[in-house]
């Protein structure tokens, strides 16, 4: 049809508004695209990987080893596998964690490379490989013998691999892990014996706990739904899902809601060019259907770009996540329905809007049509309403045009609020994280923490002793499953001060409760909780008299004799050091050390990638943004061209007509910042809260002042860009173009 | 003379099509006379009203309003010009439809050095009572009279009109060139109006007819009859 020639020449004509609208779906199918085949492959990969290598569902210590594993496996219904390990000093400051070959539970994975075969062969972590730069055959010392890299495996247990389990965020530059065969370990003749349990659906975990206890002590026991180092993979498997689903289809609303105005307006200057097709015998199917395919061109256009840039994109950020925690690929899926539903979600959207407008515009009678449609003969009640006498002519004028079309400033407030809340989120995570991490260094002042696997009597040399247990809290609370820590501290401490909520110093002769935890158990000052021990599920009552201020850690402190008294346990018991010097433990006594560096290091390595993606966010809303602002300014420019056109003829400056067109703007621009901040806030509270529910966190909401100034100069930055582009279309509007026009 | 115009040509070039606007063209307008172009579709008046205007230039000759040679004036200047100088009214009004009246006025108003009240000119142009409406919930000649009040109100020394009847009926139309007289007569504003209607001449102190880009007929009317008297 001849009339589908007009169709490129429209868009020529008003590409920025166009461009902007294709520019906005490929960013949102984009970032669809790219996080439905992320989430899907590390979902599906991660469950297969879980199944297929047999993922514990809890690790233990006990005081003596256990001889029995077969008849026990047998009468429990589980898998049961010791394992050694010690940590090993990779270099100065970083710690290779060496695990003994596991065949029943938490198999390795080998990604690279093949499995062990000979004494002088090491398995390694691929993100810690590459962390060290090493490769599949390079060699190096541990101790005086010589290993060489056999392959890069993942293990189950240890998918997100954090040094220790109180541990926020994993640091491959300080911290890795490797298998090497037994008879290595015993020529090392080192490392310290766990033991790591998969029970069957019909197995009962608590009868074998008893059944240990009873011949043993079982000193330690985490169960797979409490392990962080599994845990937070399945968390942020499920956050980038959550992702996957409301971020781009907010973009994609948002999107929608801007086309459609944008072919509204355009289809009202083209009203004339109905009515005389419709005139001319053209039917309203036949006009229908040249002006859909305005929407189908922009909708197809920016899905199977956003789609086809979405896809260059999965493997480097399935390459950043696999690095980050560590879910191998097995199989690579490509989730077809995902791709569809990416290239016809924006069709599927835009294009019944589209027909609404139309329809519409083709209710009218061809005469009406090119009398260029029905006049607006009724005055809105907010311009009839709005009394501007005193006003400056300027502001007046700012004001009217505000009013004009309600729609289309609502929509400029929105999306620059909502590319501002996506700036936002990026600096108000790491304010917060920052704040929290602070805090906790405030209450944590030893330089080394010592947790042994045993619980020792003899009294430490050097250092402050302190007991620290696993238990479960009873009854209906919210995490039942969830366990925490009992310590048991010296009153004064050398290396705990807890504050009080006004940041007063709280005395350790009393029982104190975290934040996170008190939130997590709903519990008050002068509450009586009740507890399960998770070494011999026995159940005891504990009174909190204060809740320490802290962001981080789910624990109860106590003076240690009275932990002591309340577990039977020998006066002077302890199974920790925290000191402000290295040490000299043995490390078959240990079952982990921090260092102060460690949690900085690791803090530092978990902030810089977040760096990178704040970036990336960053970018996006900027992108977003500028689309947004500069689409809508365009779009003011268009309509405002012969009101331009006769404020040049009368004589106006160009300085004075951007000040009287776009000005209106800026004042949209900081509305729909301000809006962002408060809405950042709420929302952020809301996603703090719920992780806070599934790690031992208490994330306070902290915006800094520069955050909150940085942002605002980034969104300013984008509207000037916008304005920028704006003045040179208004230089370009002839004065002539007044001269030929008629306008009311 | 305020208005001398001497030679000017004007061509636009449109691919590889050349169009000539105005040919040699002269025209003289003393100041507060009431001069009228006439001439049909395509004849070039509206392109001469332009370069008078400052609106658009001349390949040739010149242009002089007042003290003023506005040939070779730079765009900035020419912005100048027409700020102080002139007052525009359109065929169509060309109203900013989101201003009230009374701000379409001041959309002139805020712009001069000495402009004249809003009130004193709305009631000069008979729309005291409408000032807070929109123009669209006004009348054509309702419209045309705020186009004018808005030419007028920066005080300027020239008014150029172009087809200000135009768009209007025969009653509305002589009631708008009465009030264009009526602004001639109290505020000595020099009008140049550019019309196909003949019977307009009829108010004018000097005419010229324009054909193909060249003045074909120019004459000082000596029986100048008042607007409400013209007929056609």
């Amino acid at each position: 049809m001849v009339l589908n020639r007009k169709v490129k020449r429209t868009m020529a004509e008003h590409k920025s508004q166009y461009i902007g609208s294709i520019v906005l779906i490929i960013l949102s199918c984009m970032i669809f695209t790219l996080f439905s085949i992320l989430s899907a492959n590390l979902d599906t990969n991660n469950r297969d990987f879980q199944k297929k290598n047999v993922q514990e569902n809890a690790h233990f210590t006990v005081q003596k080893p256990l001889n029995n594993l077969e008849s026990l496996e047998k009468t429990y219904h589980m898998r049961l596998e010791k394992r050694l390990s010690f940590d090993a000093s990779f270099d100065h400051d970083t710690t290779l964690r060496l695990f003994s070959p596991s065949d029943r539970v938490n198999k390795p994975f080998i990604q690279k490379g093949h499995a062990i075969r000979k004494t002088d062969e090491i398995l390694l972590d691929p993100s810690f490989a590459k962390a060290q730069d090493l490769s599949v055959g390079d060699s190096w010392m541990i101790g005086d013998q010589k290993f060489k890299i056999a392959g890069f495996m993942v293990l189950p247990d240890y998918m997100y691999p954090l040094k220790s389990e109180s541990d926020l965020f994993s640091d491959s530059k300080q911290f890795g892990i490797g298998v090497i065969s037994e008879k290595a370990f015993r020529q090392l003749n080192n490392g310290a014996a766990s033991y790591s349990a998969h029970f069957d659906h019909n197995a009962d975990k608590r009868a074998f706990k008893r059944a240990v206890n009873r011949t043993n002590r079982v000193t330690g026991w985490l169960d797979s739904t409490n392990n962080p180092r599994i845990l937070f993979v399945n968390e942020k498997i499920k956050s980038i899902q959550g992702m996957t689903g409301s971020l781009p289809i907010a973009i994609l609303l948002l999107t929608c809601a801007l086309v459609s105005i944008v072919l509204w307006r355009t289809l009202k200057t083209e009203f004339v060019q109905i009515g005389t097709l419709y005139a001319l015998g053209y039917k309203r199917r036949e006009i229908m259907r040249h002006y859909l395919s305005y929407a189908w061109i922009v909708s197809f256009i920016g899905s199977v770009l956003g789609t086809a840039i979405g896809l260059i994109a999965v493997n480097p950020m399935l390459q950043f996540f696999v690095g980050y925690f560590n879910v191998p690929i097995i199989t690579m899926n490509w989730n077809p329905s995902a791709l569809l539903l990416s290239i016809l979600l924006p069709a599927l959207l835009l294009v019944p809007v589209t027909w609404l407008v139309i329809h519409r515009a083709l209710r009218m009678s061809p005469l009406e049509l090119m009398r260029g449609g029905k006049k607006k003969s009724k005055t809105g009640f907010l311009e009839r309403h709005l009394h501007l006498n005193g006003l400056r002519f300027k502001n007046k004028f700012r004001i009217r045009e505000l009013v004009r079309n309600v729609p289309r400033t609502l929509l400029m407030v929105f999306g620059v609020t909502f590319a501002s809340m996506l700036l936002l989120l990026g600096f108000g995570l790491q304010n917060s994280i920052q704040f929290m991490m602070d805090g906790n260094r405030d209450a944590n002042h030893y330089e080394y923490n010592y947790l042994y696997n045993s619980i020792k009597t003899t009294a430490e040399s050097d250092g402050e002793a302190y007991s620290a247990f696993s238990f479960a809290p009873e009854g209906k609370t919210k995490n039942a499953e969830n366990l925490f820590s009992v310590y048991g501290v010296h009153h004064p401490s050398d290396y705990l001060k807890l504050p009080d909520s006004n940041g007063h110093r709280l005395s350790l002769s009393q029982t104190i409760i975290t934040r996170p935890l008190a939130d997590k158990l709903a519990v008050h000052e002068g509450d009586t909780i009740k507890v399960t021990s998770a070494l011999d599920n026995k159940k005891y009552e504990i009174k909190i008299d204060k809740i320490a201020q802290v962001y981080t850690g789910t624990a109860v402190y106590m003076p240690i004799e009275k932990l002591n008294a309340l577990l039977d346990l020998p006066s002077g018991s302890h199974n920790g050091v925290w000191s402000d010097k290295k040490l000299t433990i043995a490390s078959d006594q240990l079952a982990n050390t921090i260092s102060r560096k460690d949690t900085q290091n690791s803090f530092k390595a978990m902030i810089q990638p977040m760096q990178a993606s704040i970036g990336s966010i960053a970018l996006i809303a900027f992108l977003i943004g500028l689309v947004i602002v500069y689409v809508m300014t365009s779009l003011i420019i268009e309509e405002n061209k012969e009101t331009i056109s006769m404020l040049k003829v009368f004589g106006y400056k160009q300085k004075e007509i951007y000040s009287l067109v776009l000005s209106s703007n800026t004042l949209l621009v900081i509305l729909g910042y301000a809006l962002s901040v408060p809405l950042i806030i709420l929302s952020l509270g809301g996603l703090f809260r719920s992780f806070s529910e599934s790690a031992n966190l208490s994330f306070p909401v902290r915006f800094s002042v520069w955050s909150i100034v940085i942002g605002f100069v980034i969104i300013l930055i984008t509207y000037g860009i916008s304005r920028y582009a704006g003045k040179r279309k208004i230089s370009h509007i002839a004065l002539s173009d007044i001269l030929k026009s008629r306008m009311e | 003379m305020f208005i001398e115009i001497n030679q000017v040509n004007k061509t636009y070039h449109t691919g590889d099509v050349v169009f000539q606007a105005l040919t040699d063209v002269d025209f003289t307008l003393e100041r507060k006379e009431i001069g009228v172009i006439l001439g049909p579709s395509g004849s070039g008046k509206s392109t001469l009203l332009n370069v008078i205007g400052g609106v658009d230039s001349a390949d040739s000759g010149t242009v002089k309003i007042g003290s003023k040679v506005i040939t070779g004036m730079n765009s900035k200047e020419l912005t100048l010009y027409r700020r102080a100088s002139v007052g525009f009214i359109f065929q169509f009004y060309n109203l900013i439809p989101n201003l009230t009246v009374e701000e379409n006025v001041e959309v002139a108003t805020n712009i001069s050095a000495h402009p004249m009240k809003v009130d004193d000119i709305l009631r000069a142009v008979g729309l005291t009572d409408k000032k807070k409406r929109f123009p669209r919930e006004l009348s054509g000649g309702q419209q045309q009279r705020v186009s004018i009040a808005r030419a007028v109100a920066k005080n300027p020394e020239l008014l150029l009109c172009d087809e200000p009847t135009g768009a209007l009926d025969y009653k509305t139309s002589k009631d708008i060139l009465a009030l264009l007289e009526k602004i001639n007569k109290t505020l000595g504003t020099t009008i140049l109006i550019i019309t196909h209607n003949n019977a307009i001449s009829g108010i004018a102190d000097r005419v010229v007819r324009i054909r193909s880009g060249e003045i074909t007929e120019s004459w000082i009317n000596e029986e100048k009859i008042p607007a409400e008297r013209i007929e056609w």
